[in-house]
């Protein structure tokens, strides 16, 4: 119990604060905390992203490790988070438990892009 | 002499300004732009995969005297249309769409000759986030060579 309110005070005391997008559900607008990293990239991962028939790719992804109370698992597909000028939704996301706690949650964030954004 | 890079502008031109693909995105293979991420639409990028370029006899038109010279060149085209639809629609969408750019080609107001279309089978691409098809389409134009 105790290492489970010293994960969720770490990230509120260190984490990068966050904004939530995601219209019809209760999370929407709520400035949270929560680490985010990039991710390590392994072989066939090209860190300047690549060029495809419809445009630049960017390859670039992020670890996020989110506290309990934010249940991004209840999200809407189209969720995303906002910090630092910039959108990112959510690729893949779990939900950590020791025992019956939730302890954190964590995710692969990737860069929205809109539309005919040059390169 | 023919223009390549006008063929392909015209013809993204062309599939842009028609009202039938108001919800597909047409653009030039590999522009100087991000794409969409997640993908917004239907997009379908236009380029070309050969050219086939040839001096062919005077061919004229006997029905005016004198005979009119009508082409000493043929130049055939594969374009390449490379379908690419989001996740969220599903493999079928690329389907509609290869349906939807064949009814367009045979369109009276579709400047270039067609001859023939053919396409591979739907694959996913990881990198992208969609479902992609190629499509080729061969196109003809037949020019007089004045050197």
């Amino acid at each position: 119990m105790k290492a489970i309110g010293c994960i969720s005070r770490m990230i509120n005391k260190y984490g990068t604060s966050l904004t939530m997008n995601a219209a019809s559900s209760p999370l929407h607008g709520k400035v949270f905390c929560a680490f985010v990293q990039p991710l390590r990239y392994k072989n066939k991962m090209y860190l300047d992203g690549t060029f495809s028939p419809v445009g630049y790719v960017d390859q670039a992804y992020y670890l996020y490790i989110g506290p309990p109370e934010i249940d991004i698992c209840s999200l809407p597909e189209s969720a995303s988070v906002a910090f630092s000028g910039r959108s990112y939704n959510f690729t893949r996301r779990e939900r950590v438990v020791f025992g019956k706690d939730k302890v954190y949650y964590w995710s692969v964030l990737r860069a929205v892009i809109p539309e005919g954004e040059t390169v | 002499m023919t223009d390549f890079r006008s063929i392909v502008a015209n013809i993204r031109l062309y599939f842009s300004s028609k009202t039938d693909f108001s919800d597909v995105l047409f653009t030039t293979e590999y522009p100087a732009l991000k794409k969409s991420q997640p993908l917004s639409r239907p997009t379908v990028s236009v380029g070309i995969e050969a050219v086939d370029d040839r001096k062919t006899e005077n061919v004229y038109d006997e029905t005016v005297t004198p005979n009119v010279l009508l082409y000493n060149r043929e130049t055939a085209i594969n374009l390449r249309f490379i379908i690419h639809v989001p996740q969220s629609c599903g493999g079928l969408k690329c389907y509609e769409l290869l349906t939807r750019l064949d009814s367009a080609i045979m369109d009276n107001t579709f400047n270039y000759s067609f001859d023939r279309i053919r396409c591979g089978s739907i694959e996913y691409d990881r990198d992208i986030g969609a479902f992609v098809q190629k499509v080729i389409i061969g196109i003809t134009e037949r020019t007089i060579m004045t050197a």
